[in-house]
């Protein structure tokens, strides 16, 4: 990048001072030069703009990489925030979801077979775990049609809070595929996710653990 | 002459067979998407609003310029299922007389207003210096073309008075016409009548 940079300006510049001493001291000559100089700042300024472009395009936003690094390392980070957004207009809010429960915050898509599957896995779990543990369906909203998400919720009489994120929220969350299964405590740290499909037993022995932990903690304290 | 029409029959043969071949691949691949798009169909949606009785546009159309939502592609060049959900509402969208502009319209509401959803961004905000700064490149790029033939044009034509202006008796010589002669005239060469 910076070899093409200094191929593209070195030829400019000479050009622009060449042309105005060596022509006369005449009206076109000298305007043969600031033009050289306009387009080279042009092509500056546009050079910038496309590597920032570039830049911004390739980094992103790394957040979610590290948070599921974190996770696997065995650590507890802090839970990204909950979108506000709804599937539903009308229906459990973000507002309404208790801060004292445990959370299992589950990645779906109406489209994704293996979420069709383990939807009734977790409507059973709201209902076992009620009171202890809110399950909160996370809807891809930037890859999933609303009214396919209305459908799909419809059709498994889904009943439990169904925020609809967008890939800032995929990418906050470190989001690849769907679904995905974040466990987050009362503290608002995540203790364990699960990258794909998730059956009952499974869910349940992990939210045993965390609870069993919440409850040490409560009598330690 | 009977050896060339068995020539000319057998290439008449041959494409007649790739042509049968390219139509049965073509009506297959119709017919197995319609079924691909009648099994995916979501039940508990409710049907659009026909807007029109006749199509306004084709699902090829809409294809090329919305993206697919969960790959890096257009829409016509993915076939995950969550361009597949995309392609039965679009075609549902289609057949419900909507115009292209419609759809795409609605294809941003229902990814909660993600206009990255769309191939080719709407003209309007942020969103216009992808139409405009194209044509702005193309613009000053001609104008420095043509600036700069002309330097060029202006460069060899002195190049080519101070060749001639040098070597006069050559152009003399060879007996060219009066531009020469006016040229070597106007640098001063006495030999010349004035």
């Amino acid at each position: 990048m910076d070899d093409a940079t200094a191929t593209a300006t070195a030829p400019a510049a000479p050009t622009a001072t060449t042309t105005t001493t060596a022509s006369d001291p005449t009206p076109p000559g000298g305007s043969h030069g600031r033009l050289g100089t306009a387009a080279w700042i042009v092509s500056s300024l546009l050079l910038v703009v496309l590597v920032v472009g570039i830049w911004l395009k390739v980094s992103g936003d790394r957040s979610g990489a590290n948070l599921a690094n974190a996770i696997i390392a065995g650590d507890r980070p802090d839970a990204p925030a909950l979108t506000t957004e709804t599937v539903f207009d009308s229906g459990p809010t973000t507002a309404a979801i208790p801060t004292d429960e445990v959370l299992v915050v589950n990645w779906w898509a109406s489209w994704c077979g293996p979420c069709r599957e383990e939807a009734p896995a977790l409507m059973e779990i709201a209902d076992d775990y009620d009171g202890r543990v809110t399950v909160v369906g996370m809807n891809a909203g930037a890859q999933d049609l609303q009214s396919d998400a209305r459908a799909f919720a419809r059709e498994f009489d889904l009943d439990f809070p169904l925020l609809r994120a967008d890939r800032g929220d995929e990418d906050a969350w470190g989001v690849g595929g769907f679904p995905e299964t974040f466990i987050v405590g009362t503290d608002g740290r995540i203790s364990s996710f699960v990258n794909g499909p998730i059956d009952e037993e499974t869910l349940r022995s992990l939210l045993d653990a965390e609870l069993d932990e919440q409850r040490g903690d409560k009598d330690a304290a | 002459m009977s050896q060339r029409l068995d020539q000319v029959a057998r290439v008449w043969a041959i494409t007649a067979f790739v042509a049968w071949m390219m139509l049965v691949a073509a009506a297959l691949g119709s017919t197995s998407n319609v079924a691909a798009a009648a099994a995916t169909e979501v039940p508990d949606r409710p049907r659009l609003e026909q807007r029109r009785d006749n199509p306004q546009t084709t699902v090829d159309d809409v294809s090329s310029t919305v993206m697919c939502p969960s790959c890096d592609t257009t829409l016509d060049q993915s076939n995950s299922p969550a361009a597949e959900a995309m392609r039965v509402w679009v075609t549902e969208a289609v057949d419900a007389g909507w115009t292209e502009q419609e759809i795409r319209d609605g294809l941003v509401e229902e990814y909660g207003g993600d206009e990255s959803i769309l191939a080719t961004p709407r003209a309007q905000g942020i969103g216009l210096l992808v139409w405009i700064v194209p044509a702005l490149i193309v613009l000053v790029a001609a104008v420095g073309w043509v600036v700069l033939m002309r330097r060029w044009r202006r460069g060899s034509a002195d190049d080519d008075a101070q060749t001639r202006s040098g070597s006069s008796s050559y152009s003399h010589a060879s007996g060219s016409p009066s531009k020469s002669a006016s040229s070597t005239c106007s640098t001063g060469d006495t030999t010349s009548p004035s």
